[in-house]
């Protein structure tokens, strides 16, 4: 494998097992390809942009460093969030970022090319700061399921196994706290608005 | 998805979850979590992913299989070490030192019962205390078992501190 684009149209399995044959562009695309997702869960988890990054670096170096323990029978993608949620969660039993407000994470963020006027920008961020913001309200068990669903597309055996409880309990988790987001962004004025 | 349409989309979705209809808002709020643009890592997020992932594999630069084959002897000697530092040295060093404690502190209470009584000030006394303790503090046998114990003190420390942060590791 010489070049980047190569290593791009290469399955995750594959991916793993070139990266254990030493080849560093495997490691790389591995980064590239789901750099956004785990920081997407963590920006959740933690709540806090400089954390979240943080804690992505070091979950990347915990998946690489026991890549040989990952079984290829199972999706990449759930494992590798495993490892991170363990290390988010333990990362919040160190620091208590709960502490953090919780308007913290409503910063302005960059946002897609293709929407053209002033307004509509302002609609859109509005509509995901509003999101943004009833989601950390939320139980963290809730947040991350929601998340890992409905963003990562996992399914809920696969939830089941990144947060480690019952497949059972991952569907009321994300039953009661979908109900729960409607609710927040009910008394928050949203439903109704065009 | 355009912004008028993730507005009407929201409507749906919470219209849906008011009516009960479950699978129809669940597929509504999926569209919805979708269409928002959430926070991009920073720009150089991949490339100190991929130095910090660099020092990691230099700090185990020596493969693991060398590792294991080297704890169990590893393990064995310091353990060995450690017995005959605590049996042959340790013991017999607090021992020494704990009736020279003894033996002192009595020496010392009955001095100061006599200097006291021949009528010593208690600057005085308190300055021959002070030196009696410093000469007993600073005397080799005593400073070889208090550094002793803090070195015993320090590597069960650290032997603590790695087996913990391993526990941690196989867990995860």
């Amino acid at each position: 494998m010489t070049t980047s684009t190569t290593a791009a149209d290469l399955a995750d399995g594959e991916l793993v097992r070139q990266a254990l044959a030493g080849v560093q562009q495997a490691y790389r695309e591995i980064v590239r390809r789901y750099q956004q997702p785990v920081f997407s869960l963590m920006m959740h988890m933690v709540r806090e942009r400089t954390v979240a990054e943080d804690v992505t670096q070091e979950a990347f170096v915990k998946a690489f460093a026991a890549l040989r323990s990952y079984d290829s029978t199972r999706k990449f993608s759930s494992w590798l969030f495993k490892i991170a949620h363990n290390h988010a969660i333990d990362q919040l039993r160190r620091t208590r970022p709960d502490l953090v407000s919780l308007e913290a994470s409503a910063e302005a963020e960059a946002w897609p090319a293709d929407i053209a006027s002033p307004e509509e920008i302002a609609e859109r961020q509005e509509l995901a700061d509003a999101m943004r913001t009833a989601l950390n309200r939320l139980r963290l068990e809730y947040r991350e399921a929601l998340i890992l669903r409905y963003q990562e597309g996992l399914s809920q055996q696969e939830i089941a196994d990144v947060m480690g409880i019952t497949e059972g309990t991952a569907k009321t988790y994300l039953h009661r706290g979908r109900k729960a987001l409607a609710a927040e962004m009910t008394a928050r004025g949203w439903g109704g608005r065009v | 998805m355009t912004d008028p349409e993730s507005s009407r989309t929201l409507n749906r979705w919470l219209a849906d979850e008011q009516a009960g209809r479950d699978s129809e808002a669940e597929a509504e709020f999926e569209r919805l979590l979708r269409a928002i643009p959430w926070p991009a890592p920073a720009a150089d997020l991949e490339h100190r992913i991929w130095r910090a992932t660099r020092v990691a594999r230099l700090g185990r630069s020596l493969p693991p299989r060398l590792w294991r084959a080297a704890a169990f002897p590893a393990t064995l000697a310091a353990a060995a070490l450690a017995l005959y530092l605590v049996a042959d040295v340790l013991i017999p060093l607090v021992a020494r030192g704990l009736v020279r404690v003894v033996n002192e502190s009595v020496h010392g209470f009955v001095w100061v019962l006599l200097a006291l009584g021949q009528g010593l000030d208690t600057w005085s006394i308190l300055v021959a205390v002070g030196r009696a303790m410093a000469a007993v503090l600073t005397s080799p046998s005593v400073m070889t078992t208090l550094l002793a114990l803090e070195l015993a003190g320090a590597l069960a420390f650290y032997a603590l501190q790695r087996v913990l942060a391993r526990e941690k590791e196989i867990s995860q």
